[in-house]
C-alpha cells in the first residue's frame, strides 16, 4: 500500500519534472527559432506541456481550456497566418530596436522578481490575503453550474459577441475581395 | 446532478429578441436577394425590428412600476433600462433612415441594417446591465458592431482607416474596462453592482479603487471623454456620415447611463472619490472640445469636438452625485441624442449634393437652396449652445442646477464659460448657412434626387429637439421615475 502511494509520488514527479522541462525548452525555441512555423510548432508544445502542469494542479478544466483553446484553435490560426504570409516574418527580434530588448529584459526580470518574492513570502507564510481555494474550485462540474446558473446570461451573450464578431469578419473580408476586383 | 437554472422573465426580454429576430433576417434578406430588393427588405427589416423594439421599451416603461432582476438578476428591468433602451432605438430608427440612400454602402447597404440593429441590441443590453461581465459583454457586442459599421464602405479609404483606428483605440479601452472589473471582483468577491457595493471595500481598499478608477477610464473611452477622447475626431470624420451620428447620439447616451447605474449602485461608498474624477473629466472635455471645434473646418470634425464638449457637459450632472443630476443627466440625453442624429443628417445630406465632405465653406447658402435643412442645422446649432427653443436649453440649466445644489458653483462657471466659447463656432457654421452662395460650392449637374428618408430623419430630429422644450413637464415626469430606483450619495 505505502509501496503504491509512493510510486505515484514519484510518478507524479517525473511527470512534473519532464512537463517543466518540455515548457521551458519549447518556450525557449519558440524565440530562438528562426523560422516562424517552427516557432508556432514549438508554441503547442509549450502550450501543451503547460495543459499537463494544469493538470497536475488539479484544475482539469483549465487544462481541458488550454487544449482546445490554445492549443487547438489559437494555433491553428497562427499555422494559418503563417501559411498565408509564407514566412515572411523574420525572427521576432531580427527587426526589434534596442529599446524593445531592454523593455523585454526588464519585464522578465521584474516577472521573475515577483514570482520569487511571492515564494519567499508563502515560505515564511507572509501572504497576508492568500485566496482560500475550497475543494472543487475549477472543477468542471462547478464550472458548469456557474455558466447555467447564476451566470446564464453572460455565458449566452458572448456566444452572441462572437457571432456578430464572425459576421463582422465574413463582411469585412467579402468586401476587400470587391475592392481588389474593381481596382 | 440536476443544475438549478435561473427563472427567465420572458416579457422582460422582448425587446431584445425583437432586435435579435431583426438581425438574423436582415443577414438572411442580405444573403438571398439582389439589388435594390435588398436594400428596401433591408430597410424594412431593421425598421420593423426597431419599432417593434421600441413598442417593446415603452410597454415595460408603461408597466415596471418598481425594477427587477432578470435572469439570476445579472440584467435588470427597471425603467432607467427602459428609458435609455427607448433613447437608444430611436437614434437607431433616425440612423437606419439616413441609410437608404448612403451611396458610398453600396452593396453593402443590407448588412449595414443588420450591424446597426446588432449595435442597438448591444447597447440595449449594456444599459440593462447590472453585472460586470454583463457590462463588459454589451460593451463588447455594441463596440464590435461599430468597428465593422464604421468600415461598411470599403471604397472610401478613411472609412477603412477610421474603422482600424476605432478598434485599437476603443479595444485598449475595453482591455482597460475589463481590467478595473477584474480587480473590482478580486477586491469585493461579487459581480452584481448592487452586491459590489453592499460588500464595501474589504481589506484592499487600493485595489477596488484601482478597478473603479481602470472601469471608469473605459467607459470615458466610450463616452469621448477628454483625454480619451483622441479617436474621436478622426473616426467621426472617417466614419460613414449616418454611422457616426449614430455613434454620436446612441454611445454616449447608452454609457453615461451605464456610468449613472454602476457609480451609485456598486460605488455609494466612493462618492466622494468619484464625482470629483468625473468632474475632473467633465472640465477637461469641455476645455478641449471646444477650443478644439474652434480651429476645425471640416464639418463632421468640428462637430466631433463638439461632441467631445457635450461629453464635459453630459458628465456635470453624473459628477454631481444627486437626484437632480441623475434626471438631468436623462433628460439632457433626449435632445442631444437628436440634435446629434439631425445635425449629421443635415451633413449627410449635403455630402450626397456636393459629392465630397463637407466644411463649413460647403454649407455656404444651404439655407437658400434648401430651406428647411438650412433652418434645421440652424436650429440644431442653437440648440447644441445651448439656447431655445431646444430641449438641450432646459438640459444644460437641469444641469447646472444639480451642481448648485451639490454646491459646485465652480464647474457651473467653467461650464457657462465654455458655452460662451463654443458659441463662436456653432455661430460660424450658422453664418455660413444664410452666407449668399458663391457659385464655386453649387452642386454640379443639377439638383440631386430628392432623398425623402433623410427629410424625415431631419425633421423627426428636430422635432423631438424641439418638443422636447415644449413638452418638458412630462419628460421630468418620466425621467424623474426613471431615476427613482436609485440612492443617490449625495
Amino acid at each position: 500500500m505505502i509501496l503504491a502511494s509512493l510510486a505515484g509520488d514519484v510518478l507524479v514527479w517525473v511527470v512534473w519534472v519532464v512537463a517543466a522541462i518540455a515548457l521551458l525548452a519549447s518556450g525557449f525555441a519558440v524565440v530562438l527559432f528562426r523560422n516562424p512555423f517552427h516557432s508556432a510548432l514549438a508554441l503547442i508544445l509549450n502550450l501543451g506541456s503547460l495543459a499537463v502542469l494544469y493538470l497536475l494542479l488539479s484544475a482539469e478544466f483549465v487544462a481541458a481550456a488550454q487544449v482546445l483553446v490554445y492549443a487547438g484553435a489559437v494555433m491553428v490560426m497562427f499555422l494559418f497566418v503563417i501559411a498565408y504570409l509564407g514566412g515572411r516574418a523574420d525572427a521576432p527580434w531580427a527587426s526589434s530596436q534596442a529599446a524593445v530588448r531592454v523593455a523585454a529584459v526588464v519585464t522578465c526580470v521584474v516577472l521573475l522578481a515577483e514570482v520569487v518574492l511571492v515564494i519567499a513570502l508563502d515560505a515564511r507564510d507572509g501572504l497576508s490575503s492568500a485566496a482560500e481555494i475550497t475543494e472543487g474550485f475549477g472543477s468542471p462540474r462547478e464550472l458548469g453550474r456557474l455558466f447555467l446558473g447564476d451566470n446564464l446570461l453572460a455565458f449566452e451573450v458572448s456566444s452572441l459577441v462572437l457571432l456578430i464578431g464572425a459576421v463582422g469578419g465574413v463582411i469585412l473580408g467579402a468586401t476587400v475581395r470587391r475592392g481588389e476586383v474593381e481596382e | 446532478m440536476s443544475i438549478d437554472t435561473p427563472a427567465i422573465d420572458w416579457a422582460g426580454l422582448s425587446p431584445y429578441f425583437a432586435l435579435l429576430g431583426g438581425i438574423v433576417a436582415a443577414l438572411l434578406s442580405s444573403v438571398f436577394l439582389r439589388g435594390p430588393a435588398r436594400n428596401a427588405a433591408g430597410f424594412a427589416i431593421a425598421a420593423l425590428a426597431l419599432l417593434g423594439a421600441l413598442a417593446a421599451a415603452i410597454a415595460l416603461a408603461v408597466v415596471d412600476e418598481t425594477g427587477s432582476g432578470m435572469i439570476a438578476d445579472s440584467l435588470r428591468r427597471d425603467r432607467l433600462a427602459d428609458v435609455a433602451q427607448i433613447v437608444v432605438v430611436c437614434a437607431g430608427l433616425l440612423a437606419a433612415l439616413l441609410f437608404v440612400r448612403e451611396p458610398d454602402a453600396g452593396e453593402r447597404r443590407g448588412d449595414a441594417y443588420a450591424l446597426l440593429l446588432s449595435a442597438v441590441a448591444g447597447m440595449a443590453l449594456f444599459v440593462a446591465a447590472n453585472d460586470l461581465i454583463v457590462l463588459f459583454l454589451g460593451l463588447e457586442w455594441f463596440s464590435i458592431s461599430l468597428y465593422i459599421l464604421c468600415a461598411v464602405t470599403p471604397e472610401r479609404t478613411r472609412s477603412l482607416e477610421a474603422s482600424l483606428k476605432y478598434l485599437i483605440v476603443g479595444g485598449f479601452g475595453s482591455a482597460v474596462l475589463l481590467f478595473g472589473a477584474a480587480l473590482v471582483y478580486g477586491a469585493s468577491g461579487k459581480l452584481r453592482f448592487a452586491e459590489i457595493g453592499l460588500a464595501g471595500p474589504g481589506s484592499d481598499r487600493l485595489l477596488l479603487v484601482t478597478g473603479l478608477a481602470m472601469l471608469l477610464v473605459g467607459l470615458a473611452f466610450k463616452v469621448s471623454a477628454a483625454p480619451f477622447h483622441m479617436w474621436t475626431p478622426d473616426v467621426y470624420q472617417g466614419a460613414p456620415t449616418p454611422v457616426t451620428g449614430f455613434m454620436a447620439a446612441a454611445t454616449k447616451a447608452a454609457a453615461l447611463v451605464v456610468a449613472l447605474r454602476f457609480l451609485t449602485e456598486a460605488f455609494p461608498g466612493e462618492a466622494a472619490l468619484w464625482t470629483i474624477t468625473l468632474a475632473v473629466l467633465a472640465v477637461a472635455s469641455l476645455a478641449v472640445g471646444n477650443l478644439g471645434a474652434l480651429v476645425q473646418r471640416d464639418l463632421k470634425r468640428l462637430l466631433a469636438y463638439s461632441s467631445v464638449s457635450h461629453a464635459g457637459f453630459l458628465l456635470m450632472p453624473v459628477a454631481a452625485g444627486n437626484a437632480l443630476g441623475g434626471r438631468a443627466l436623462l433628460y439632457y440625453l433626449i435632445p442631444y441624442a437628436a440634435l446629434s442624429v439631425g445635425s449629421f443628417a443635415v451633413v449627410a445630406a449635403r455630402e450626397r449634393e456636393l459629392g465630397r465632405a463637407v466644411t463649413i465653406d460647403g454649407m455656404t447658402g444651404l439655407g437658400w437652396e434648401r430651406p428647411v435643412h438650412g433652418a434645421a442645422m440652424t436650429t440644431f446649432m442653437l440648440g447644441f449652445i445651448g439656447l431655445p427653443p431646444t430641449g438641450l436649453f432646459l438640459g444644460k440649466f437641469y444641469a447646472f442646477s444639480a451642481l448648485y445644489e451639490r454646491g459646485w458653483t465652480w464647474l457651473m462657471i467653467i461650464g457657462a464659460v465654455f458655452t460662451a466659447v463654443s458659441v463662436a463656432y456653432y455661430l460660424g457654421v450658422v453664418r455660413a448657412i444664410y452666407a449668399r452662395p458663391v457659385l464655386a460650392a453649387a452642386p454640379a449637374g443639377g439638383s440631386p434626387p430628392r432623398d425623402t428618408a433623410i427629410d424625415v430623419a431631419i425633421v423627426a430630429s428636430l422635432v423631438i429637439a424641439v418638443g422636447t422644450f415644449f413638452g418638458v413637464d412630462p419628460l421630468i415626469d418620466v425621467v424623474t421615475r426613471a431615476v427613482a430606483d436609485l440612492t443617490f450619495p449625495f
